[in-house]
């Protein structure tokens, strides 16, 4: 197995100076160490939990997923 | 109704389970909760209606009017730049005193106990000084200091000064980036500025600011005298420079701390006598101004003099002079003298026992209201609660007598009154311990509190006994020291008393996560669920391994990366704590730092090196399902499983149903127990105690979770125990998988006992017991039973929740009935309600542990 094996599919891109970044999206939050990097935390199971993605370049990322607004603490992990 | 617990047949009887308290059979069982709190006065009551409370959850505060404060981050700055060129430790001392003697000091209406470390009660404090990153989150919030333009002129002076500049330095980006990540590793302390400590508050009680002055100065004057003495011997004398600016630092913090205590006696004394209307308030604020006139200067006399005295020691200790988590201090053995002196001598500041209830009360709610300007990691991970509050009583005294006394009962009883989240407490269960105090420990876990978590108080003397043969100046713990020890934070045990205890959380802290690095193992250290990147080293292709020792030694190396790099950080981090980060006021309350003329940074006399697993039971869960379905049975291959993992388990339903029913920890299996022994044993502290850190000694495993077992969870793909990806791990340290313990409580006792104790240096067991069997006539003698077994069989913690799913349900449904409802997560007891609702679900589905015949025989209990 070579290390590039296997990567979770979120189709997040990279696309610098894009307006509708994940820094910008609903589903976006700031990385708890280094603010300068993300997580998303779109992806859900089935019993509620989120399954985390990092977001490594967070200010010039986005997807087809992009939503604007905010979720409650309540929707959080 | 309240529902009752269905009648046992057990040797020949029916044994019914009425309330203990029969009025309680009336109150439904969805609000039981809302029912129990009794706060012992008005003043209690008015204080907790009003708290300022700091929750957080997912890294946000739940209360809308927390911000953080720009008071201190601007009043280090201006101290850090006016005292340029001056020794570094007589920096901080300036530094400290410019932050006292400008800050703002703060008086609140009803309070007896007095002081807060911002300038609004509402706000918190920021450290610029720790992590650039930690403020610049902040920043970036809408808790942003005000004004904003100069909170971000202030961060980018301290991204070149601060601990985190400093550290960051020695470490390969790649490194950085791995760290930074806590996904297999928590970020270093450098990083988060996340910190913990014991602060002696002994010699502050005992001895008062005054003295310790006195001590420094006459140590000065010595080795002044010795410096100008006849025949010069530089390497005799010269290290009696350092001492020397060391010594007059603590002078210097210790004036700043009576003064900054003195301007609270003046600011009761200016509302008393010029805006309190009510006399009786008046009188109490003049009887506070005294009391900040001569404490923490003089030593404490009554218990008044010594709650305050031990609040404003605790303000600088863990808020001003540098943020530190936690509230660790042997609390009925500090405050036993004092209460003999007020409640039964009545010979100074007389007062009756349920005074002094009162005042725990208070003290409770202090703590309750404290802000913590900790960065957003350390927001996320204690949901539904405020801080990492701990102290911790009972025991054995220093003689080895029964720890106990009555002012461990005022404690506990203020604890089950006024029920609030925070402080939490640990008790030092022994057998010796009066049975009068171990009821009250029970009435405040039945009552559902979470707390006292309980500690085997035999096994964690001997531990410090253990540690002290490591001691870099041959003065680690004697006996009667190490009989003298309290939890540092959830946890972890520590040295108590007037030195040798642990001023940083480099000494110990930080987690590593087994979960996330067996992932990575089966995927040659690439982490392909979470951050896309080389995680770890390359440790083979697992469809390659012929042998599961092949998997075995592959984790093994994967573990050992992690913790040796994030010990070298912590270490890293100490060196420049001893450099630029010194505690001049912390050092001159520590007898050694005050004889040896040492920072306590430097200072380190008894070792207590330790690295906190969680998640561990996820990867040993694995493990015993890879052992069992491939290497054994061979059923599946490696292949296969990769395969499975990576689809997130679609598609492989039936493999995955085999790999969820595989043996689970908690069970008393003779299958998986034998693996997860092993596993502890030959690796999370095998491996671990081959490190040697700072004070010289092994670093030791501490099983826990916090709220990271939920947060990891989300950053781990699917496991091999069945484990969807994303979905929370385990929730302590050697706690059976929520829902997965299903042989009864004496099966988890017996599992978790096969675990050698003296191998870890400490391990959380999280357990829920039944709601209708603890407020049973019977519930005290049920309990008491169980809790001699587990101290029989030599486990080293436990706590408990008892809630009922219907309660819980409910506050769900109207969380505004249910602000009373508590829980215990992990290490720390939160508001229901104010955790998010994946964080309430991961508590409903833990196994609510019943009592059957076999259990109750077991446990030896006769009706």
């Amino acid at each position: 197995m070579q290390a590039k094996a296997k990567s979770r599919s979120l189709d997040i891109r990279i696309q610098p100076g894009i307006s509708q970044s994940c820094q910008k999206c609903k589903w976006g939050i700031e990385d708890p160490t280094d603010p300068a990097r993300g997580q998303c935390i779109g992806s859900r199971t089935k019993i509620g939990s989120i399954w985390k993605r990092m977001i490594h370049d967070y200010y010039n990322s986005t997807c087809e997923k992009f939503e604007e607004g905010e979720v409650s603490f309540r929707d959080h992990v | 109704m309240a529902t009752r617990h269905e009648s046992i047949q057990y040797k020949g009887k029916v044994i019914e389970f009425p309330y203990d308290n029969q009025a309680e059979e009336l109150i439904p069982d969805e609000e039981l909760h809302e029912h129990l709190a009794k706060p012992t006065t008005d003043r209690t009551k008015r204080l907790k209606d009003r708290c300022r409370w700091k929750h957080a959850t997912a890294g946000e505060f739940v209360e809308e009017s927390v911000r953080a404060g720009i008071e201190r981050m601007r009043l280090l700055t201006e101290g850090h730049k006016n005292s340029e060129g001056k020794p570094e430790v007589l920096r901080r001392a300036m530094i400290l005193a410019n932050i006292l003697n400008k800050g703002t000091v703060v008086l609140q209406e009803d309070e007896i106990i007095v002081g807060y470390h911002a300038e609004s009660p509402n706000w918190v404090p920021l450290y610029p000084e720790l992590s650039y990153m930690a403020v610049q989150d902040y920043i970036q919030s809408r808790y942003a200091p005000q004004p904003v333009e100069e909170a971000k002129e202030i961060n980018e002076y301290w991204k070149k000064h601060s601990l985190q500049a400093k550290c960051e330095t020695y470490f390969e980006p790649i490194d950085l980036l791995r760290m930074y990540q806590v996904s297999t590793m928590e970020a270093p302390p450098f990083a988060t500025g996340y910190n913990s400590m014991i602060p002696p508050y002994e010699t502050v009680l005992e001895d008062g600011l005054l003295k310790r002055i006195e001590l420094a100065e006459q140590h000065i004057k010595k080795a002044k005298e010795e410096l100008s003495a006849p025949y010069w011997n530089a390497p005799e004398r010269l290290d009696l420079v350092p001492k020397i600016d060391n010594w007059n630092a603590m002078i210097i913090a210790d004036k700043a701390v009576i003064a900054w205590a003195r301007r609270h006696a003046r600011l009761c004394k200016i509302v008393a006598e010029n805006f309190e209307t009510d006399p009786k308030r008046k009188e109490e604020l003049l009887m506070l101004s005294d009391i900040c006139q001569r404490v923490p200067a003089e030593p404490a006399v009554g218990l008044r003099d010594a709650m305050q005295s031990k609040w404003f020691t605790y303000l600088i200790c863990h808020a001003i002079d540098r943020y530190a988590s936690g509230y660790a201090h042997k609390a009925d053995k500090l405050l036993w003298p004092y209460y003999q002196t007020s409640i039964i001598e009545k010979s100074f500041q007389p007062m009756t026992h349920e005074d002094a209830v009162e005042l725990f009360e208070c003290e409770r709610l202090k703590i309750s209201e404290h802000g913590a300007g900790k960065s957003r990691g350390y927001r996320e991970i204690f949901p539904g609660s405020n801080d990492l509050f701990i102290f911790t009583l009972g025991g054995i005294n220093r003689d080895g007598s029964d720890g106990c006394n009555d002012c461990t009962d005022a404690i506990l009883e203020a604890a089950r009154n006024i029920r609030t989240t925070e402080p939490s407490i640990v008790f030092r269960w022994n057998p010796k311990g009066r049975l009068k105090t171990k009821r009250l420990v029970f009435e405040c876990i039945r009552d559902g509190l979470g707390y006292p978590s309980i500690k085997h108080d035999t096994l964690n003397t001997a531990q410090m006994l253990y540690y002290s043969q490591f001691s870099k100046n041959n003065n680690g713990a004697t006996i009667e020291e190490a009989r003298d020890w309290a939890n540092v934070l959830c946890m972890s045990p520590g040295l108590v008393g007037r030195r040798k205890s642990q001023k940083t959380r480099n000494e110990g802290g930080g987690a590593i996560f087994p979960a996330k690095i067996l992932e990575i193992t089966l995927n040659n250290g690439f982490d392909w669920s979470y951050s896309d990147m080389q995680l770890g080293l390359e440790t083979g292709d697992p469809r390659k391994f012929k042998t599961f020792e092949d998997l075995w030694e592959a984790f093994r190396k994967q573990y050992q990366y992690c913790m040796s790099l994030s010990i070298r950080a912590k270490d890293i981090a100490r060196y420049w704590e001893i450099r630029t980060l010194q505690m001049p006021f912390t050092s001159s309350i520590d007898d050694g730092c005050m004889e040896l003329g040492m920072d306590c940074m430097e200072l380190s006399e008894q070792p207590n090196g330790w690295q906190n697993p969680i998640t561990s039971v996820v990867a040993a869960n694995s493990l015993v399902a890879i052992k069992k379905l491939i290497y054994d049975e061979k059923k599946y291959t490696m292949e296969q499983l990769v395969e499975a993992l990576h689809a997130n388990w679609e598609g492989f339903e039936q493999m995955h149903q085999d790999f969820k029913d595989a043996p689970k920890w908690g069970n008393d299996d003779e299958y998986a127990d034998p693996i997860i022994k092993r596993f502890y044993e030959d690796i999370l502290s095998g491996e671990m105690v081959k490190i040697t850190n700072y004070s010289g000694g092994p670093v030791m495993p501490v099983g826990q979770a916090v709220g990271l077992y939920m947060e990891i969870g989300s950053r781990t793909g699917p496991t091999p125990d069945g484990r969807f990806g994303g979905e929370a791990a385990d929730d302590g340290g050697i706690s059976p998988y929520m829902g997965t313990d299903k042989k009864g409580p004496t099966a988890v006792l017996r599992s978790v006992s096969k675990v050698d104790s003296g191998t870890q240096k400490a391990n959380l067991l999280n357990q829920r017991l039944s709601v209708p069997i603890m407020r049973s006539v019977h519930g005290f003698k049920i309990w008491l039973a169980y809790m001699n077994t587990w101290c029989d069989l030599n486990i080293d913690h436990v706590q408990f929740n008892v809630v009922s799913t219907e309660e819980m349900k409910a506050a769900q449904r109207e969380p505004e009935k249910h602000q009373d409802l508590i829980v215990r997560v992990s290490g720390f007891s939160a508001r229901f309600v104010d955790i998010s609702t994946f964080g309430q679900n991961c508590i409903i589905a833990r196994n609510e542990q019943d009592f059957g015949p076999a259990d109750l025989e077991y446990l030896g209990v006769e009706f």
